[in-house]
């Protein structure tokens, strides 16, 4: 045999599966024993097929893909069943902003910006006379006027207009100058900046002489019940 | 790949007592005498005993005066002595066997060294990578053939290949495994940044 026919007739396959005998094998050798091609090829394949016994008889080693995990961490994401009410819910706050809260809030800006006549609540002198307590009625998300004097019996550097939530949780305050004072106060209060139920508004004065750290001195208490219509 | 080439050099060489060339030329035929021992001999001692024959009557020979004419034949010639000693050997235990005498007997190493175990740690993994890239047909082909030793027909019908399968399955995996090994020696041999 020589080392073309050795290559046609796969001649070390062959021999390494053990199919050759008689004079096909005795040819091989004697082939294998000259041509250092085919014996090398002959080792390497032994050598292969021994180690490849203790291989194949462990139990094959398989590491699981990052990539499938990798997968199935985002797949719970698209999973129609969490698409579909994601994306029903998405709809649902789209339609409430685009039919309900802009329009509102349009016809806030609208009302902001058109004249209209005030109707003050007067404040100045209820509760002096008897007189019942002060009401009004302010539509939700609209606003009311209060009118209300600050007593100025001299002696104050400065008064400070509280106004107090039936709670008694401050909601607003201001500092009114003594020449603001001398008129009385026209004070704009959006409704939803007041609470509904008896409101109170507290005027202090600063006393003069001593300065911003002086103690505040009540002057006047105006409580009237606030009533907001939807 | 260097492929060896026995010249008249190397045949000079071995006659003149040459201790490289004579390594070599034993290293060298005694892998392919095993191979051709252990399909035809089972106790291991008789393998030892008829690679050592055998390399005893072809250093003889080879520097007996006109013992090897042409230094091409110096594979042939191994391998016919081989025979030789073979056929002796099966003759000889047809007889009744000696059953004392334990001072000839040849100690064989069977430990493997520990140039033997770093390489083998090496091959495994080759091997290892080879066979995760075979399919579970061809792994089960192989692990029938070669592991649990079945016969091949039948392992072919009941995986629905053919000889020719078989044949073409071993020479792939045999060839990857080859190109790794090389690769992997070559790199050895010429480490990266070296």
């Amino acid at each position: 045999m020589n080392h073309q026919e050795a290559l046609r007739e796969m001649a070390v396959e062959r021999y390494l599966l053990g199919e050759l005998s008689g004079a096909s094998l005795d040819s091989f050798e004697e082939h294998l024993f000259e041509c250092s091609e085919c014996a090398m090829d002959v080792k390497n394949g032994v050598t292969f097929i021994d180690v490849a016994r203790t291989e194949l008889s462990a139990p094959r080693r398989v590491t699981a893909p990052r990539v499938e995990s990798a997968r199935r961490w985002t797949s719970w994401l698209t999973s129609p069943w969490i698409l579909a009410p994601a994306l029903a819910a998405c709809l649902v706050i789209l339609a409430f902003q685009t039919f309900v809260l802009q329009p509102r809030m349009r016809l806030q800006v609208a009302q902001a910006q058109a004249p209209a006549v005030l109707n003050p609540l007067i404040l100045a002198n209820a509760g002096a006379r008897g007189d019942s307590m002060p009401e009004i009625v302010a539509l939700e998300h609209g606003s009311f006027v209060i009118s209300l004097d600050v007593p100025t019996t001299g002696g104050f550097s400065s008064y400070l207009c509280s106004l107090i939530a039936p709670d008694g949780a401050r909601l607003w305050q201001t500092t009114v100058s003594p020449e603001q004072a001398r008129d009385a106060l026209l004070i704009d209060i959006p409704t939803d900046k007041i609470k509904e139920g008896l409101n109170t508004f507290l005027i202090q004065g600063l006393p003069a002489n001593v300065g911003t750290s002086g103690t505040l001195v009540d002057l006047a208490r105006y409580r009237f019940r606030v009533t907001i219509h939807k | 790949m260097n492929f060896v080439t026995f010249d008249a050099s190397y045949v000079s060489k071995l006659r003149a007592g040459d201790a490289p060339t004579e390594q070599h030329f034993i290293t060298y035929f005694s892998e392919l005498i095993l191979l051709k021992l252990r399909s035809r001999l089972s106790n291991r001692e008789q393998i030892e005993d008829v690679k050592q024959e055998t390399f005893s009557r072809a250093l003889s020979l080879i520097r007996s005066e006109g013992g090897l004419r042409h230094a091409e034949r110096l594979g042939p010639l191994v391998n016919s002595i081989c025979n030789n000693v073979l056929m002796e050997q099966y003759r000889s235990y047809n007889r009744v066997e000696a059953l004392e005498d334990k001072a000839a007997e040849r100690l064989v190493e069977t430990r493997p060294n520990a140039l033997n175990m770093v390489i083998s740690d090496d091959t495994r993994k080759l091997v290892q990578q080879v066979l995760n890239g075979l399919n579970e047909r061809d792994r089960g082909l192989l692990r029938a053939v070669f592991l649990e030793e079945r016969d091949k027909d039948e392992v072919c019908i009941e995986l629905g290949v053919d000889r020719d399968y078989l044949r073409v399955l071993l020479h792939r995996a045999k060839g990857s495994f080859r190109a790794m090994y090389s690769k992997r020696a070559n790199t050895k041999r010429f480490p990266v940044g070296a």
